[in-house]
Formats: C-alpha cells, sequence, structure tokens
C-alpha cells in the first residue's frame, strides 16, 4: 500500500501535466477566422501621399528611410471564394458578393505595411496562401534588397510564389476583373501557370529569381506584365536586373528567344518572317535543345551556342507563290536561322551593354572554368561588368517538320 | 528474456541509421557548402568516411569482447576509477547532445509549425516522449527504431527524388575542388552527425552476431550517409551554393518547393515535417536512451527507468539555455568537436591499453 501510494501520485501528476500539453492546439485559428493574402501589389508613392502613415511599428521617422511603398492586398472573404468554375452565378464586381477583399495600405517597408494592414483588419492575416507578388517598374528599378530580405525570411512564403513587374501602377492588377476567373490574383496565377507549360514563358517563380539573384555568375528576370483594356494582362517581356535593380525589359519575342538560348521546352512562340523569294511567312516553334559550349580565347570567355528548333509551318501570307517542295521549306528554315539569328545577337547585346546575364553565361564559365573563374571573378559584380565583352556566337538550324493542311 | 541475444544485425542497422537521420537533416546542407561551395557532396561524402573510420577504431575494439558493453571491459582495461570518469563524460556528452538537439527540434518547430505554441510545450511533450520510451528495454528499443526507419527514410528519399528533376546541373559543377582548411573543416562537422553510431555499444552485448557489428554500422553509416549526401545534391543543385548558404534551412526549402506536376499534389512539406519529427524522435530517444544506461551504470541502480526519469528536468534545462538559434547552433558545433575529441581519444587509448597488456600476457607465458 505504502509503495503503491507514491506511483499513483507520480502518475496522476504526470496526467495532470500532460492533458493541458495534449488536448488542444495553440494555433489553432479556424479558417473563417483567418485573412488569407492571396495576391499582394506593391508601389512606391509619391511624397504627398506620405503623410498618411498610420505609426503602427514605429513613432519618429527622422531616422527611417523617406521613400515609402503602398501596398495593395487582395484577402480572400471567407465563403465567397468559388471551389472551382462556374459554382454561383453572383455577377463579378459587385462588393457585396465579391469574393476578394481589397485592402490599401502605407508602410516604409513591407513588413511595416503589413502591419498596418493588420492593424486595420479584424481577422489574422496568412500569407501561407500568397501566390503571386506585383510589384510596379518603379520599385524594381530601386532596390529589392528589403523586398528579398523579408520575403525569404518569413516562413509563410513558398518559393513557388511569383514575383512580376508591371508597367505602371501595380495595385491596377488588384482591381482587375477578367471573366475567366472570379478570383483576380487566381486569374493572373493560372494565366502565368499556362503560359509556362505552353512554352510562353520560363518557370520562373520567387525561388528561381533569388537563386539566380545570389548566383555570381547569372542576373535574374522576372515577368513583365502590362494591363490592356483595363481587364487583360498582358506579358510584355522580361525585365531583367544588374546588381540587383531592373535595368531595362525585353521585348515579348524575345522571351521565346531566350528560351531558345536556354533550350527551353516546350516552343511555343510563332515568328513571322519575311523570307527572299516566298514573301511574310509565319512558323511555329515546338521543340527547342540547344548545345553550349565554352572556352577561354585569348583570356576572355567565349561561348558558342547552337539551337536546334523544330516548328511548323503556320501561315503563308503572300499565299499566291506556292509552297511545295522541300526546298521551298528549307529556303524559309534558311531565311528565319539568319533574321533569327540576328534577333539573338540583338538580344545578347543589349544585356551585355545593361550588364545583365540572364543567360547564366558566368555560371558556365564558373562550373568549367573553375581556375579562370577564381582568378579574375571575386563577387557578382566581377562578372557583370566583365559579362559585356564576353564573346558569344549564335548558330541556329530549324526543322520546318509540317505544313498543316494545305498543300500549296 | 529466455534468448537474451535477440538483436538481428538488420536491426542494429535501423537503431543507427535512423538514429543518425535527425534534426541535423535541415542545416547540413548550409554547413557543406559554405565549407565546400560546389563540391558539397564531396565534403559530404568525405564526412561519412571518416565517421566510419572512427566508428570503426571503436567498434573493432568493442568486437574483442562480445559479452560485454564498452562500460563494463573499460573497467578491465583502465581501472575502475578511470573507467568511471570516461563513463561520466560521455553521458555528460550524450546529456547536452540530447537537450541541444531537442532545442534545435523547437526551434524549427516554433518558427515554422507553430508560432503560437511555447517552445517549452514542444521540447517539453518531445523529452516526456522519449522518456516514457526509455524506460523500455535495449529490445524494445531496438522495435520502435526498426518500425520507423522505412518511414523516415521512404518519405526522405521521395522527396529528394521530385527535388531531382530541378536540379541544374550546373549548380554542382566543378565537383572537385583542392580540399583545404574549410573542406575539412566542413568534412569534420559532418561527421558530428555520426556521432549517435556509438549507440551500438549498448547492442553489441545483445546481438545475435557480435562480430557483424562493423558489418551493420557500415550498413547505417553509408545508408544514411547516402541519404545526407543525396539531400546535399537535390538542394544545392537546386538552388545553387550561393542561395544555399544564405538558407537557414536548406532541406525544408527543398521540401517546400517541391512538388508533383503542376499544382496537383503540392505542398508536401507537410508531410516532410511529420516525417522530419519522427526522425527527430528517434535520434532524440537513442540519445536520451544512452544517457539514461549511462546513468544507471554509473550510479549502479537496478536498471535505467529512474536514470531516465531524473534526467528529464536537466535536459528540459539544457535546451532552455541557449539564448537564440545562432547560440544553438555554436554551442552543438563545439559540442560536435568536444564529442569527436573524446570518441577518437578515448578509443585510442582503450586500444593502447589493450594491446599493451594482450603483449603483456603473451610475454610471461
Amino acid at each position: 500500500m505504502n509503495r503503491q501510494l507514491p506511483r499513483t501520485l507520480a502518475l496522476l501528476l504526470m496526467l495532470v501535466i500532460t492533458a493541458p500539453l495534449l488536448s488542444g492546439c495553440w494555433d489553432q485559428v479556424e479558417i473563417e477566422d483567418r485573412a488569407l493574402v492571396l495576391g499582394l501589389s506593391i508601389d512606391k508613392i509619391s511624397a504627398e501621399e506620405v503623410q498618411m502613415e498610420d505609426r503602427v511599428t514605429h513613432i519618429h521617422d527622422g531616422s527611417l528611410p523617406a521613400e515609402m511603398i503602398s501596398v495593395t492586398a487582395q484577402i480572400a472573404v471567407p465563403g465567397r471564394v468559388p471551389l472551382g468554375p462556374g459554382t454561383g452565378g453572383g455577377s463579378a464586381g459587385d462588393s457585396k458578393t465579391s469574393p476578394v477583399w481589397v485592402v490599401k495600405v502605407h508602410g516604409i517597408s513591407l513588413d511595416d505595411a503589413m502591419n498596418n494592414l493588420q492593424q486595420q483588419i479584424a481577422d489574422p492575416r496568412y500569407l501561407v496562401h500568397l501566390r503571386i507578388v506585383i510589384i510596379s517598374e518603379d520599385i524594381a528599378r530601386g532596390s529589392l534588397a528589403e523586398l528579398n530580405d523579408y520575403l525569404r525570411r518569413n516562413p509563410e512564403i513558398r518559393r513557388r510564389t511569383w514575383l512580376l513587374v508591371s508597367e505602371g501602377r501595380a495595385s491596377a492588377f488588384m482591381d482587375v476583373n477578367p471573366p475567366l476567373q472570379r478570383v483576380p490574383t487566381l486569374y493572373i496565377l493560372s494565366m502565368m501557370e499556362k503560359s509556362v507549360s505552353s512554352g510562353k514563358f520560363p518557370r520562373d517563380y520567387i525561388g528561381t529569381f533569388w537563386s539566380a539573384d545570389s548566383k555570381w555568375g547569372q542576373s535574374a528576370y522576372l515577368p513583365y506584365v502590362a494591363l490592356r483594356n483595363r481587364d487583360n494582362i498582358l506579358i510584355e517581356g522580361l525585365a531583367y536586373f544588374s546588381g540587383g535593380k531592373m535595368v531595362s525589359k525585353t521585348a515579348p519575342i524575345e522571351i521565346g528567344g531566350f528560351m531558345a538560348m536556354m533550350g527551353m521546352d516546350p516552343g511555343g512562340y510563332s515568328t513571322m518572317l519575311h523570307t527572299g523569294n516566298l514573301g511574310i511567312v509565319m512558323t511555329q516553334i515546338n521543340e527547342r535543345f540547344t548545345r553550349t559550349r565554352s572556352e577561354i580565347r585569348d583570356g576572355k570567355p567565349h561561348l558558342s551556342y547552337h539551337i536546334f528548333l523544330e516548328g511548323d509551318l503556320d501561315e503563308h501570307y503572300s499565299s499566291d507563290i506556292p509552297i511545295d517542295s522541300p526546298l521551298k521549306l528549307r529556303e524559309i528554315e534558311r531565311d528565319f536561322e539568319q533574321q533569327i539569328q540576328t534577333v539573338l545577337t540583338r538580344l545578347v547585346k543589349q544585356t551585355q551593354k545593361d550588364h545583365s546575364d540572364i543567360f547564366g553565361m558566368g555560371e558556365m564559365i564558373r562550373s568549367h572554368h573553375p581556375a579562370y573563374w577564381k582568378e579574375h571573378v571575386h563577387d557578382k559584380n566581377d562578372w557583370e561588368s566583365m559579362y559585356s565583352s564576353v564573346g558569344v556566337d549564335i548558330k541556329l538550324t530549324l526543322h520546318i517538320r509540317r505544313v498543316g493542311l494545305k498543300h500549296k | 528474456m529466455n534468448k537474451p541475444r535477440q538483436i538481428t544485425t538488420l536491426r542494429a542497422v535501423a537503431v543507427m541509421s535512423s538514429t543518425i537521420i535527425g534534426v541535423g537533416i535541415l542545416s547540413f546542407p548550409r554547413y557543406m557548402t559554405e565549407a565546400g561551395n560546389t563540391s558539397a557532396p564531396f565534403v559530404a561524402l568525405s564526412g561519412v568516411l571518416i565517421s566510419f573510420i572512427i566508428y570503426w577504431l571503436l567498434v573493432s575494439l568493442c568486437q574483442r569482447f562480445p559479452q560485454e558493453t564498452l562500460f563494463v571491459f573499460s573497467r578491465r582495461l583502465i581501472g575502475r576509477p578511470l573507467a568511471a570518469v570516461f563513463t561520466l563524460a560521455i553521458m555528460l556528452l550524450f546529456i547536452v547532445l540530447t537537450g541541444l538537439t531537442v532545442r534545435q527540434f523547437g526551434d524549427v518547430a516554433t518558427t515554422v509549425l507553430y508560432k503560437k505554441t511555447p517552445i517549452e510545450a514542444t521540447i517539453f511533450l518531445m523529452l516526456l516522449i522519449s522518456l516514457l520510451s526509455s524506460r523500455r528495454n535495449v529490445l524494445k528499443f531496438s522495435y520502435i527504431h526498426s518500425f520507423y526507419l522505412p518511414l523516415i527514410v521512404g518519405s526522405i528519399l521521395v522527396t529528394i527524388l521530385i527535388s531531382l528533376k530541378n536540379v541544374d546541373m550546373l549548380n554542382l559543377q566543378p565537383v572537385l575542388m583542392a580540399p583545404g582548411v574549410k573542406f575539412w573543416n566542413g568534412a569534420r562537422q559532418a561527421t558530428y552527425l555520426f556521432q549517435s553510431s556509438f549507440v551500438v555499444v549498448l547492442l553489441i552485448p545483445l546481438m545475435e552476431k557480435p562480430n557483424h557489428a562493423v558489418r551493420a554500422g557500415a550498413w547505417a553509416i553509408f545508408m544514411s550517409g547516402a541519404v545526407y549526401v543525396l539531400i546535399v545534391i537535390a538542394s544545392v543543385g537546386m538552388f545553387g551554393a550561393e542561395e544555399t548558404k544564405l538558407l537557414i534551412y536548406p532541406t525544408l526549402e527543398m521540401a517546400r518547393s517541391a512538388a508533383f506536376g503542376e499544382g496537383f499534389l503540392e505542398r508536401l512539406d507537410a508531410i516532410f515535417i511529420i516525417i522530419w519529427v519522427i526522425s527527430v524522435f528517434t535520434t532524440i530517444y537513442t540519445t536520451y536512451y544512452i544517457s539514461a544506461y549511462l546513468l544507471h551504470k554509473l550510479l549502479r541502480l537496478r536498471d535505467q527507468r529512474m536514470a531516465s526519469s531524473v534526467l528529464l528536468p536537466v535536459m528540459f534545462i539544457l535546451a532552455m539555455l541557449p539564448s537564440n538559434v545562432f547560440e544553438t547552433y555554436r554551442w552543438s558545433l563545439h559540442l560536435g568537436n568536444a564529442g569527436m575529441i573524446m570518441m577518437l581519444g578515448y578509443s585510442l587509448l582503450l586500444w593502447t591499453v589493450y594491446l599493451i597488456r594482450r603483449h603483456g600476457k603473451k610475454v610471461p607465458s
């Protein structure tokens, strides 16, 4: 009996201790009590608007940066986000039935702005479902270091989030009302994902961007998007970076050129070109494959690209001249090769002028010529300035496989 | 009970592998990349080889005394007092190791999973589970390990395989670099993860075939070593060396960005974290078990049940000591260093004495 008592007591004590530890979850938050942020847009704001700071995270602005950002968040309204397409028939745009709630706040940094946002909404904000972050070109041309730091540090952000650079104000993208999807950010998301799967755009998540930004031998790039007719979103090119700041952007067709240089499959761009004897034709590229060689020539890095493309004949604009023989297809191929080669060379020249190695040529030199790399490159800056003097050879081979259903 | 030697070689392998795969898995690629940039996998591989050598040194000696544990035969070799001192030192090492490991676990859990749950609660519960399970005997201990091992290795391998398709070979080149001080430092740090393979000394007297201990260790170390090397390859190949250095838990990031197809099966990190918690449990379980076992040997208790209860508050306090994540990592590295010196020094000492004694015996006869 005496031996039993302490044991029973110990057991009871343990049960008392473990009961509260095992019974519940400290972090339990019901899903309808969460403010799920689906998309964010970040703009720079003008000096007049700066007065509106909410002083949630600080009192004196004296020693803090004077420039401020405006953040627009799209928050999912619980119960109104449709599950799957076509459920419910409420007219979109009506603020009472809209599946998202758009909130706009100011702040010195992104975190400051998110805290200001929290001060304005009841439910705790959650970034776990954040899929799209749109920054305006002004922000991209300034330093992204602060933004990257916050997003990298925050455990709720995933590396598969898209970061887009917008032409004009980024907040405009939070108000678009596309007919295909009731949630605007989900529309932008599916648009980016589909352009990846149809070969219109490289898989360039924020994680890819960060990795490229960290690598010494590569410069980062982001999708550059613009609004057309208020509701349509156009992928307008690649915004490319040098020294962590956006320097310029490419034309949309140059995205295809870039993807061809990188050998990214599938091919998705059609090219309109003027051939010597056959008039204007359009070809659609279906497959891309690239063989790259690097060498050190006279103490300078030199890269040769051999791009193999496979495509179809899409349209013959000057259709009075028949295209009915392998010889004529060969002619189109030859003209295509010549013309696209000049396009690609121009793209390379342009990025070289801007010191932005989006092709990752430096990475190729680093991995294949480590001794040269160690001697000449000591940080990212070294490579980006050296990049402008790199020799690049581009050779193209196009194969037109199909011509469609027309014989001539 | 009627058959004392019940631990098969396979089960010994399971115990050691699931022990080795533990909390370090999340930050391991960062250490390796800091040491060797793109040749990080090679650094890790060297670490695995060195760990095996250390293991072999100790275990080949233990195999000569298949009936006894290290703590028993060391008394005959170097005398009772000295053996007790070393046993005490090893025990302290494992107590601190348990404390720091559980702290690292708590840090990750609080940062990534439960933001509002106090870290004390996560740590306490983990220690409590280990306490309750280490009241069992070595045989059950080995059963628990072999039950969890397939889960741990399988799911980690699946995560790695999914991530491997995002690997850019350029990120892994140049594969080799001239080994310098940094390289060997990194390799040394890699061996710290394998220190708990020491658990084999508890198993040897119960193994069916004690002379297979080295073989079991080779399997365990090379299998878990392969897992570690693959993790390094996957995360460096995916992120590039520079980015890996920026991330505090590169492996976790890797799991977070892994996805099957396009948006078909995303967020595998939830599964990964659950498995990781299990793998941390098996690691802490082992170090806890060793500590409790040593305490019971030192105090000559009937079994280690009492000892394991006594250890809980000590380990809990140790786990709460570091004030931040950087301190935890620094202390773990110091502890790893101390552990390596201890293990190497102790096994060398025992070997020398053993050889001298054997030699001494031969001469008079």
